[in-house]
């Protein structure tokens, strides 16, 4: 296993801290996939993700000399999203549930219990702190695979990643592997 | 396949339906004893049932927006903690207009600006070509009390009190840049920067 991710992330922070906007942005690119994926998990609608992903980088950016290595960085993350999802849930309660329950007629969706949106939550979190952890190329394929909207379409993430796309099953396959094994060595309990 | 599978292949076989029943008895028991393997499986099934997740993928360029704004702002506010400058954590005019909405419903646009002890929410209506209408709210430990706001530019210098809901409202406010201050007892809480 690589620990290349982890050493790229760790002097990220320092360079935002060094004032470089181009290292802001790659961080920020580093955590939007974690903050909407749950704020998804919590079904909230495309402004209210835009709103807490406001508040969280607001957050990361006034706590980042606290934030010192990518593991941390992603479960500050994606503790501070929850909470400002739980926040953004308290002030909007009843347009909420009202809004719940449109989406629940239109898409039927099941209504899930909070626990098991909280283990979705920590499920998006345990997988994005391990995707970390992989090399930049593995954690990009992975990112396009299962992080950005509707299926995808494996010609335009070859043609993305600069790779054949009959390459990119097995590649898929070699970086879940990876990923197993990070989730397995590393445990990510609290 | 010659060798036996390990268990990500037989997972993502599983999760293909192209296991037969001796391999899916193997992969339940593995799931039973391997919590890893677990926990990529409900990742796994959780990101391929993507109907499930709202059309985020749009947001992106929204989000890179208003970060760097902020990260521009944060550099630019330097050391400076008194009055603490406010930075913007929500403008609804980066975001797409969602698909069959025309431009012109949307013509509002809201934004919310934070310091450590403060925010603000501003809603801006258009009233003629070059004014707004603006609503704004003030919330945070420091403002107990209704407070003042003044809003600079340039050209001229308008203010507002808040009610005892800590709202406030400028009936015709002239498209410009300004710098909006939150006075609490005659003392500037907070100072933030809108460009109209």
């Amino acid at each position: 296993m690589s620990r290349a991710g982890e050493k790229t992330h760790t002097e990220l922070i320092r360079a935002c801290l060094d004032g470089d906007p181009l290292a802001w942005e790659r961080l920020v690119d580093v955590v939007t996939p974690l903050i909407f994926s749950i704020c998804a998990t919590m079904r909230l609608s495309r402004e209210e993700s835009y709103d807490v992903f406001g508040q969280v980088s607001y957050l990361l950016l006034r706590n980042l000399d606290h934030v010192k290595s990518a593991d941390r960085l992603m479960s500050y993350v994606a503790t501070m999203t929850r909470r400002e999802v739980g926040e953004l849930r308290r002030r909007v309660q009843l347009a909420e549930r009202s809004r719940q329950a449109i989406k629940r007629a239109l898409y039927d969706i099941a209504p899930e219990s909070p626990e098991k949106l909280y283990e979705l939550t920590r499920l998006n979190e345990i997988i994005n702190r391990a995707m970390v952890q992989l090399p930049e190329r593995d954690y990009r394929l992975l990112r396009a695979l299962f992080f950005e909207e509707g299926k995808p379409d494996y010609e335009q993430v070859a043609a993305r990643l600069h790779m054949p796309v009959s390459s990119v099953g097995p590649t898929r396959l070699r970086c879940l592997k990876k990923l197993y094994r990070i989730l397995k060595q590393k445990r990510f309990e609290r | 396949m010659n060798r036996e599978p390990d268990r990500v292949e037989l997972l993502m076989c599983h999760l293909e339906g192209e296991c037969s029943p001796d391999e899916s008895r193997r992969l339940e028991a593995l799931l039973k004893t391997d919590p890893a393997l677990r926990r990529l499986r409900d990742f796994l099934r959780e990101s391929t049932t993507s109907e499930k997740r709202p059309a985020l993928y749009e947001l992106r360029s929204a989000a890179r927006e208003l970060s760097a704004r902020m990260f521009r702002d944060w550099r630019r506010m330097g050391s400076q903690t008194d009055p603490p400058r406010g930075l913007a954590v929500y403008d609804s005019k980066n975001l797409p207009i969602p698909e069959g909405v025309r431009p012109a419903v949307v013509d509002t646009r809201r934004l919310k600006y934070k310091t450590d002890d403060m925010e603000l929410e501003l809603s801006l209506y258009p009233v003629a070509l070059n004014a707004y209408e603006l609503v704004g709210q003030v919330a945070g430990p420091e403002i107990t009390r209704p407070c003042r706001i003044e809003l600079k530019s340039e050209a001229r210098t308008m203010a507002a009190a808040t009610d005892e809901f800590c709202l406030f409202y400028v009936p015709r406010l002239p498209v410009a840049s300004y710098t909006l201050t939150v006075l609490a007892d005659n003392r500037a809480v907070a100072v933030v920067d809108i460009d109209l």
